[in-house]
């Protein structure tokens, strides 16, 4: 009996035990930055619906910052569409500034328009309108501040490639419209996360190095956070054809990358996700078109 | 004369290339789906129970459907590798990440019998509730036609009966005057559950 009474009580505070250590990491692993972003939130509290954004839900608009402040790294661009640009942006941007982002996107949603830095967004009543019903994007579907977000930097930012397609339609998140290419990348960067932002590459010339391995290893080594500019239809093939469109569509946040026999590992964030991708060295020199380099400034 | 002659060769050319691209009879898809029924069945069950264990995403990116690209996710990454389906290096990697291997492997066999480029599971969300279909996407040899863009057909399986229109193309759950398109695609019917379209991609 008394044996039995001692295992108990051991499992008992070994589980108290494990649990505390357990919520003490996860109180530890939010930086000053994201306990701010959050006591303001806090602070907010219940938000009613906006008369601006009539389709975003209150519920799910909160809930959302709230888990882009906590885990930047799930943030997703949705299934199929043109977001990942703005989603390589944003998983940069929250990280360095979950504050700013959390006082800009509530009062956007609250005035519909509202400053980020020196950048004015007031996004047309047609994106206002189509907020929060794209469907069909995977977790983008819930995620109506992502939505949001997204909506207002494609409305705002314009680049040459959107000439064709300038204003928002039903469906057009997947094609032109919120399309990124590397100059207004790069500008975006700058101008919405005030980075010194460093580019090398193009849209459809790609860039000559003697050994990219290297270079894009001294770039993570010097704490630069490296962006790559890559062809998704190599990178991602969605077709059989034999003939590729050579052109790049795709942005990722780069990690690390290392080189073996002929193999290359790159290890990236997009669509919420880390993903470890082996590859042939000369397929990767094929599908990078562009490299940017940032160095991040001191958190707010 | 001549120049006659040219036009009425120019035309004739036209008219063959245009019919070349569009000789796909309207119902093929559902035919094609009830003559191979039951091995389009079994790859998405055993998916499905695949699926239900570990998340995996499996495509077949060459013609000759030789090479396999296989996505594993654990909770903090995603791991993309491509083999030789014949290499021993994939079922290694399998039995490394923890995945039935048998299942995994018979799978990847069944897809390569019928052609089918891909299989994936995407999340959606029905009055904010988290939903699951699955996506197939089929290259048969009839979609091997000269100068037709429209070479896949992407089958969706629903856990639930979906709502169509007289036409069956499906509809929008919440508004049913509306299409629900996915990736800008309409999909028509093939039964409550399974609904089909014809794409120029896979994924």
């Amino acid at each position: 009996m008394m044996n039995f009474l001692v295992k108990y009580f051991l499992v008992f505070f070994l589980c108290i035990a494990f649990s505390s250590v357990s919520n003490a990491q996860k109180s530890v692993s939010l930086n000053p930055q994201q306990i701010s972003a959050l006591a303001y939130l806090d602070s907010v509290g219940k938000v009613d619906s906006s008369i601006y954004w009539p389709n975003i839900k209150p519920k799910l608009f909160i809930q959302n910052i709230r888990k882009n402040i906590i885990s930047p790294t799930f943030i997703y661009a949705g299934s199929n569409t043109n977001f990942c640009g703005y989603a390589a942006l944003s998983y940069s941007c929250i990280s360095t500034y979950p504050l700013r982002y959390t006082k800009f996107i509530i009062e956007l949603y609250k005035n519909g328009k509202a400053d980020f830095r020196k950048v004015h967004f007031n996004p047309s009543d047609k994106v206002k309108q189509a907020t929060g019903q794209l469907k069909f994007k995977g977790e983008l579907d819930i995620n109506h501040a992502d939505q949001m977000w997204y909506m207002s930097l494609a409305d705002n930012f314009k680049g040459y490639i959107n000439w064709l397609s300038l204003t928002y339609g039903p469906g057009k998140e997947n094609v032109l419209w919120p399309s990124t290419n590397f100059a207004k990348f790069n500008r975006m960067l700058r101008r919405i996360c005030d980075y010194k932002v460093d580019a090398v590459g193009s849209d459809l010339i790609r860039p000559i190095f003697s050994d990219i391995t290297a270079f894009l290893n001294q770039k993570l080594a010097e704490n630069h956070q490296v962006f790559l500019f890559l062809n998704n239809a190599i990178l991602h093939k969605s077709n059989h054809n034999k003939v590729k469109f050579r052109f790049p569509t795709h942005y990722v946040v780069l990690f690390s990358i290392t080189e073996s026999a002929g193999m290359t590992n790159l290890t990236y964030w997009d669509y919420g996700f880390k993903t470890l991708l082996q590859l042939p060295t000369e397929t990767f020199k094929d599908i990078l078109f562009g490299v940017t380099w940032c160095n991040k400034k001191a958190e707010e | 004369m001549r120049l006659i002659k040219t036009i009425i060769i120019i035309a004739v050319m036209s008219c063959f290339f245009v019919s070349c691209s569009t000789t796909l009879p309207s119902h093929y898809p559902e035919k094609y789906y009830k003559q191979n029924e039951a091995a389009i069945i079994g790859i998405e069950s055993n998916y499905s129970n695949i699926y239900k264990q570990k998340p995996l995403v499996i495509a077949f990116t060459d013609n000759a459907f030789r090479y396999v690209t296989v996505e594993m996710k654990t909770d903090s990454m995603r791991y993309v590798y491509e083999f030789k389906s014949t290499e021993k290096r994939l079922a290694d990697t399998l039995q490394k990440f923890g995945y039935d291997v048998i299942s995994v492997l018979k799978l990847i066999k069944d897809m390569q019998q019928i052609k089918c480029t891909w299989i994936n599971r995407l999340e959606y969300y029905v009055d904010d509730k988290k939903q699951n279909l699955i996506f197939l996407s089929i290259r048969p040899k009839a979609f091997d036609v000269m100068f037709s863009g429209k070479k896949y057909y992407t089958l969706t399986f629903y856990s639930q009966p979906q709502y169509y229109d007289s036409e069956g193309r499906l509809l929008d759950k919440r508004n049913r005057k509306r299409l629900r398109k996915i990736n800008n695609e309409v999909f028509w019917r093939i039964n409550s559950k399974v609904c089909y379209t014809v794409s120029d991609r896979f994924r």
